[in-house]
């Protein structure tokens, strides 16, 4: 019952993330496709090896590129939606009256949040997907569908760290304030530690580069660092939930 | 199976360095409807939230329906309904779509229920919570809880926002569906008329601590108030004796029974017994916690004497 509450609260921000996922890949993904003609601009369909690899390229980086920004910013804005919202209005009081563990609503509020992502990040890929295939016939495409499983770890990680933010201040604004700051804080200390002494910490680029790129090994290190670090989020939700006074 | 449907025993809950319940001993017997009585942060909602595990004690334990509240709260939970004092639920929820919500929690949810008290408390069941009155919140509130079917019913001031006519409904859906059953009903109020007219038991909690548990017929029947004058009062010691207060040459014993025993003690020592009177629960609850207040005609900076002081 707690995932169909969940659900009615995050759906229009699901749908307006899902509109704009699908949606803002599209123009870039085509680019190589627009032919000016006399008729005007129209779409070229050709099953040939180059057209083929310029249309993979271009829905490749349109994936990547708007999936950096906008799959962050859908995690954020649906983690923000998560159990620790309940706070402020104060209905955490009604929903932890309910015969369920506090663990129980802390892991079906992220599995809601979880199956979204995926949606979006499937959804996506899926649009792009059929897009080359219908211009170009083409089909290998295993590098977009490799994204897929990126950007759903990276989405989580910011729908984690919204997620964290709103148990930990007790409010779903906060809770996006609590992630943006903390990413805007990984990104400075990332850059400075960079710039001094040429440390590198993990980043969402180092994990996509090698797929978009291709030819590069796959970095199953970053894969595994941010998959954890997705899955800490609500495991650490979960430790503040169960011992906070409501 | 425990007799008691609630039982702490030295519960304490400490909020910074407030003793918000303190070394609290509570006692509900199956099948009691218990007004649970005090102030305004006397440490009545932090009571029943330390019953139902939404805050941690900070010492003692307590008991529902003979479980601990540490170790089984899903198991109590599954069989007690509470209603809490703010009565906020989802505001973009109708009441039909909170009944929805609810249900599945609890399998034993009364459907038709739901529908005879719908529309016996006249709810609209079609509007959002969020824009519903205060009065409707509270009766939507006690519509969930009421249709669980549960074996304990926890009240935090259940009638408030109810105008007198709903007031009394709900009270007799309470006496008449609910305690009729051999339910128990644990309710937190300011309304001293409402626990007199359906409570049996009656506990005062004043500063985190409970002054008073008692049958409400024992009240009525048995607790007596002394008024004594003298230049110098004796302390009296006793185990009947709930609060003893002196203002000037007067002093003010409660005690909860052998009114006329306590009296002739206190003549021996000198004392000159100016009334001994019953006490109804109104009068019993001022003695106990007005002590508290400003200084007024009728408390004239009455000076507390505990008990432990008594020689």
């Amino acid at each position: 019952m707690y995932a169909w509450k969940c659900w009615r609260d995050s759906r229009l921000r699901f749908v307006a993330y899902l509109t704009l996922v699908v949606a803002l890949p599209i123009n870039p993904t085509l680019s190589p496709a627009f032919r000016l003609t006399d008729k005007g601009w129209t779409l070229l369909r050709d099953s040939s090896p180059v057209f083929t690899n310029a249309l993979v390229e271009s829905a490749l980086h349109a994936f990547a590129g708007f999936g950096l920004v906008l799959f962050a910013l859908a995690g954020i804005a649906m983690g923000a939606s998560g159990v620790g919202d309940e706070y402020k209005p104060g209905s955490l009081e009604y929903l932890l009256t309910r015969p369920r563990q506090r663990r129980h609503f802390v892991w079906v509020g992220w599995l809601v949040g979880v199956i979204e992502m995926l949606a979006m990040t499937s959804v996506s890929a899926a649009v792009i997907f059929s897009l080359v295939f219908y211009l170009s016939r083409g089909t290998a495409l295993w590098r977009l569908v490799a994204l897929v499983p990126l950007m759903l770890v990276m989405a989580l990680v910011f729908f984690g760290l919204a997620y964290l933010g709103t148990v930990i201040t007790r409010e779903g604004k906060n809770g996006l304030a609590f992630a943006v700051l903390a990413t805007l804080a990984y990104l400075i200390v990332s850059f400075l530690l960079q710039r001094e002494w040429g440390i590198e910490l993990p980043s969402f680029i180092g994990l996509l580069r090698p797929v978009v790129d291709g030819g590069k090994p796959f970095a199953f290190g970053l894969l595994a660092f941010w998959t954890a670090f997705a899955l800490a989020c609500p495991l650490a939700a979960q430790w503040i939930f169960e011992r906070r006074d409501i | 199976m425990s007799d008691l449907a609630i039982s702490t025993q030295g519960l304490v809950k400490v909020y910074s360095k407030l003793r918000a319940v303190d070394g609290l001993d509570l006692s509900v017997p199956r099948g009691a409807v218990y007004g649970f009585l005090g102030r305004n942060g006397a440490g009545k909602t932090t009571t029943m939230k330390a019953l139902l595990g939404l805050v941690h004690s900070d010492a003692g334990s307590a008991t529902v329906l003979g479980m601990d509240v540490r170790q089984h709260l899903t198991a109590i939970l599954k069989r007690t309904a509470f209603v809490s004092e703010n009565k906020i639920l989802y505001d973009g929820f109708t009441p039909a779509e909170l009944v929805r919500f609810n249900c599945g929690f609890y399998p034993r949810w009364q459907v038709d229920a739901v529908e005879k008290l719908a529309r016996r408390l006249d709810i609209p069941m079609r509007q959002k919570y969020g824009k519903l009155s205060k009065g409707n919140r509270t009766k939507v509130c006690l519509l969930l809880a009421l249709a669980q079917n549960a074996e304990l019913l926890i009240l935090d001031e259940p009638t408030s926002g109810l105008d007198p006519v709903m007031i009394d409904e709900v009270l007799r859906i309470l006496v008449e569906d609910h305690v009729g059953a051999g339910r128990t009903v644990f309710f937190s109020t300011h309304q001293l008329a409402e626990v007199e007219q359906v409570a049996d038991w009656v506990g005062i909690i004043d500063h985190g601590k409970l002054l008073v548990e008692a049958r409400l017929d024992d009240l009525r029947d048995q607790f007596r108030l002394i008024l004594a004058a003298g230049d110098s009062l004796p302390a009296l010691g006793a185990p009947n004796l709930i609060s003893a207060t002196r203002a000037g040459r007067t002093g003010r014993y409660v005690v909860s029974r052998d009114g006329e025993e306590f009296a002739a003690r206190l003549r021996q020592h000198g004392a000159q017994i100016v009334e001994i009177a019953p006490l109804s629960l109104r009068e019993v609850f001022l003695e106990l916690v007005r002590k508290e207040e400003a200084c007024t005609p009728g408390n004239a900076g009455a000076i507390p004497v505990s008990a432990s002081s008594l020689t």
